[in-house]
């Protein structure tokens, strides 16, 4: 198995993997708002990404194609965009679906500024975009 | 201190139960590996330490683990990865990983780059108090490296380590 720093030599992007069980929420929740709060986003959007990384914690483990949840980072100006998997075929809408709460609607979707499943041969990647246009 | 209390009641006696590798013992894509339980990929660059920090915090909150372990294993990888910020990679970019794999009676912390070996800096004249300090703070420590192949630090805390009384769950 070659290890992320094999595989990414180069990549500038920050990535987590973590075995299904109780440090994926703690662990993803900090290193969604420490990049959150780096890429600028203000105060209403990083809560955002934050509910949208505990989402992904506590729906994404029943989704992934093995036992761990892989997220990768990519903060850019007043951006930051998450991408989960790799997630079992059809994994990425399920996911989605699955943060659906009642009364409330798909919290997910109400958030993402974008959202969109990519097919990767037998798995899929869902991409979740947070971003900040400021009015005017 | 405690902090520096508790790095040398750690390093004192168990200088035998070390190894360090200092040889040029390239790493093996093929040697076996044992699934993580955290891995942290990202770029070598001073403000990523505190994203490392702030993951141990989120391990020190979510499992049962004896304080003294937590502020051992804190200092041990923040030193560890502020030695590849500084020297991995000469200035240029590249990744650093970070695996934790907590286990019954040790958690297991590996650190690894892509740069440029371990090779005295130009402001040091060989490792400098990191090493010694990583070695205080850690039950066990081992280190490969190859010029130009990267480095691979792996660091072994006991939770059973005198003062390292495990934290009951709930």
């Amino acid at each position: 198995m070659t290890s992320d720093v094999e595989a990414g030599a180069g990549r500038q992007t920050t990535s987590v993997s973590i075995a299904s069980g109780p440090l994926v929420g703690p662990v993803l929740r900090r290193v969604v708002g420490m990049l959150a709060a780096r890429a600028d986003l203000p105060l209403d959007r990083l809560d955002d990404a934050v509910l949208v990384a505990d989402l992904i914690a506590a729906r994404a483990p029943a989704h992934v194609s093995n036992d761990t949840v892989d997220v990768e980072l990519d903060p850019g100006d007043r951006t930051l965009i998450l991408r989960v998997g790799p997630l079992r075929q059809g994994g990425g809408r399920a996911l989605i679906v699955d943060a659906a709460v009642p009364g409330v609607g798909n919290v997910i979707e109400q958030l993402a500024d974008q959202l969109e499943v990519a097919e990767s041969g037998d798995v899929e990647f869902l991409s979740v975009r947070l971003a900040y246009a400021a009015a005017g | 201190m405690g902090t520096r209390a508790s790095a040398q009641t750690h390093g004192e006696g168990r200088q035998s139960s070390k190894r360090v590798v200092t040889s040029s013992a390239r790493r093996s894509a093929s040697s076996p590996t044992v699934e993580p339980f955290v891995r942290l990929t990202v770029p070598a660059r001073p403000e990523q330490v505190a994203l490392i920090r702030r993951v141990l915090e989120a391990l020190a909150d979510s499992l049962p683990l004896p304080p003294r372990l937590v502020e051992d294993m804190r200092l041990a990888v923040t030193e560890a990865c502020t030695n590849v910020v500084r020297h991995a990679y000469g200035g240029a970019d590249g990744p650093l990983e970070l695996v934790i794999r907590p286990r019954d009676a040790h958690v297991e912390v590996v650190v690894t780059d892509r740069g440029l070996g371990m090779v005295a800096g130009r402001d040091t004249a060989g490792p400098g108090l990191g090493l010694s300090l990583i070695s205080a703070l850690t039950d066990r420590f081992e280190i490969e490296h190859a010029p130009g192949a990267g480095s691979r630090l792996v660091m072994s805390f006991s939770t059973h380590t005198a003062g390292r009384t495990p934290v009951e769950a709930g």
